[in-house]
């Protein structure tokens, strides 16, 4: 797709010249009564995060997935990692195979603002607009045909395998652009390259406090993650060696 | 603060491993509150018609005040009537003038695009991304500013710039963003004149509780009740327009008094 990038001053240049209020069209006109057909399905819960030996609280994260008609997903999300004093509020629209399309990050970490920005996929190139305590950055880098971006939200690490090819099963590398939302505020959040290994480990049935789902479990790296559904919905991770888990809890999907 | 942009074609000194960029447990863990969420808020709004009570879209919003006095609100919602979905996550400093926002907009006729918009000092630069390319922007930006993204949950922070002791009508600045079903249009916005009249103190109850609110007339047509404090929207309802949009659901705390 040609993309065309214009530097200009839009000042009175749009008809829209009426305040956000009054955009909103009278309701005498006719109104749809039934279903937004922008959301085609969605998802919400809320995801634990707790030690896997005494299970004590780490945090939390609130999400929701939407399914639109052009078979792309929003995934909007925002936690509250406190045993870390941090916070992260992401969007991030992927495409019908999980390809990043765009993501919006913010982050706060124990120095406090990291910083924030928007990461935009075309083609093989990823360019990304970066606010932080630093100042202003923009990064412009490779984007594999296949890859992930790492934006940490738990919710997210379903989509990392979206790419994962289970005709052909093992091991397998996923690429990924990895943002830095953990060092310290003067380093922007900028993305870099990394790989990650999954492996499907089999159809398994799991309980966690939102319900009993069946999922499609995956070894990665040194942990193990189980996504259920067409949306890869992440319902369980653990992380031995860190001592870690994440749970389903309060899940709903729809339309209802 | 020093404005600079540099391209950084896929170098960087951060090429820590992800995982590895995670602390390990044996490093003692926080176990009180955030140290970076004050407060918070979060909520549902319906909005719906005055007359009839005709459900129209539901917008969901959380709210995080930090330590530096900066405020963060991700509002979403599903405007079902009008087949619009928009997702907003807007930053205000201590005062409330705008930081920085994101927001990406669905309407009947698909996906419309996103912008990421930027406020420093007297600038503000947007870049959009949509159907009709990528666009930027850039503009002088009043002292007396504020963001127009559509859904109401932030429609309380326009005000933030009022003189509380000044009566009628007090005037500032709009960036309103452009949100129309006509997706050639890029979702940027334009300055535009913004009005509002600070009404006086009201006790309000809705389905979510009772709230202390300070009510305005809003943009001339609407009248809204607001929070003192974090400025939140309560109920907005606009007469000539047959729309009220309600906080149906609510949950605050705050880490402060933990």
């Amino acid at each position: 797709m040609k993309t065309i990038v214009l530097a200009t001053a839009l000042f009175a240049l749009t008809g829209i010249a009426f305040a956000a209020i009054a955009q909103t069209p009278q309701t005498t006109q006719l109104e749809n009564a039934g279903p937004n057909p922008n959301i085609v399905r969605w998802h919400e819960a809320e995801i634990l995060y707790q030690t896997m030996k005494e299970k004590r609280a780490r945090g939390s994260e609130r999400f929701s997935i939407m399914v639109h008609p052009d078979k792309t997903r929003t995934l909007i999300t925002h936690n509250d990692i406190f045993a870390r004093n941090a916070v992260m509020n992401v969007v991030m629209r992927v495409s019908d195979t999980f390809r990043p399309i765009e993501a919006f990050t913010a982050y706060w970490n124990d120095g406090g603002f990291k910083g924030s920005g928007v990461f935009r996929i075309r083609g093989n190139q990823m360019t990304a607009e970066i606010n932080g305590p630093s100042g202003h950055f923009t990064q412009s880098t490779y984007a594999p045909d296949a890859f992930s971006l790492l934006s940490h939200p738990l919710a997210f690490d379903g989509w990392h395998g979206g790419t994962y090819d289970k005709k052909v099963g093992g091991v397998q590398r996923i690429a990924t652009l990895n943002i830095d939302a953990i060092s310290k505020p003067q380093n922007p959040i900028l993305a870099t390259p990394m790989d990650q290994t999954w492996e499907l480990k089999g159809i398994e049935e799991v309980t966690v406090p939102a319900g009993t789902f069946t999922t499609e479990h995956y070894r990665v790296n040194d942990f193990d993650v189980w996504v259920m559904g067409a949306d890869r919905v992440l319902v369980k991770y653990q992380w031995p060696s860190l001592d870690r888990e994440y749970l389903l809890t309060n899940y709903r999907t729809g339309p209802k | 603060m020093t404005f600079f942009k540099i391209a950084l074609v896929a170098a960087s000194v951060f090429a820590s491993h992800a995982w590895a960029q995670v602390a390990p447990q044996a490093q003692p863990e926080n176990t009180g509150a955030n140290t970076n969420i004050v407060r918070w808020a979060e909520g549902t709004y319906t909005y719906q018609a005055l007359s009839d009570k005709r459900k129209r879209a539901w917008e969901k919003f959380h709210m995080n005040v930090h330590p530096d006095g900066s405020r963060t609100m991700i509002m979403w919602h599903d405007l079902f009537a009008r087949n619009n979905q928009f997702t907003v996550v807007l930053r205000v400093a201590a005062n409330f003038r705008p930081l920085e926002a994101y927001l990406s907009y669905w309407t009947p006729n698909g996906y419309k695009g996103s912008n990421f918009i930027t406020v420093m000092g007297d600038k503000l630069n947007a870049a959009s991304s949509g159907p009709t390319g990528q666009l930027t922007q850039a503009l002088s930006a009043p002292e007396k500013m504020s963001i127009g993204t559509h859904p109401v949950a932030a429609d309380g922070w326009h005000t933030w710039y009022e003189d509380v002791k000044a009566k009628g009508p007090q005037k500032g600045t709009l960036y309103s963003i452009e949100a129309t079903a006509d997706n050639n249009k890029p979702p940027l916005g334009t300055m535009i004149p913004f009005e509002f009249e600070r009404l006086g103190k009201e006790r309000v109850t809705t389905p979510a509780g009772t709230f202390d609110t300070v009510k305005y007339k809003l943009g001339g047509a609407s009248e809204a009740w607001v929070t003192e404090q974090d400025k939140l929207m309560i109920r907005v309802v606009n007469g000539p327009r047959d729309l009220e949009y309600l906080l149906t659901e609510f949950k605050s705390g705050d880490n402060a008094k933990k």
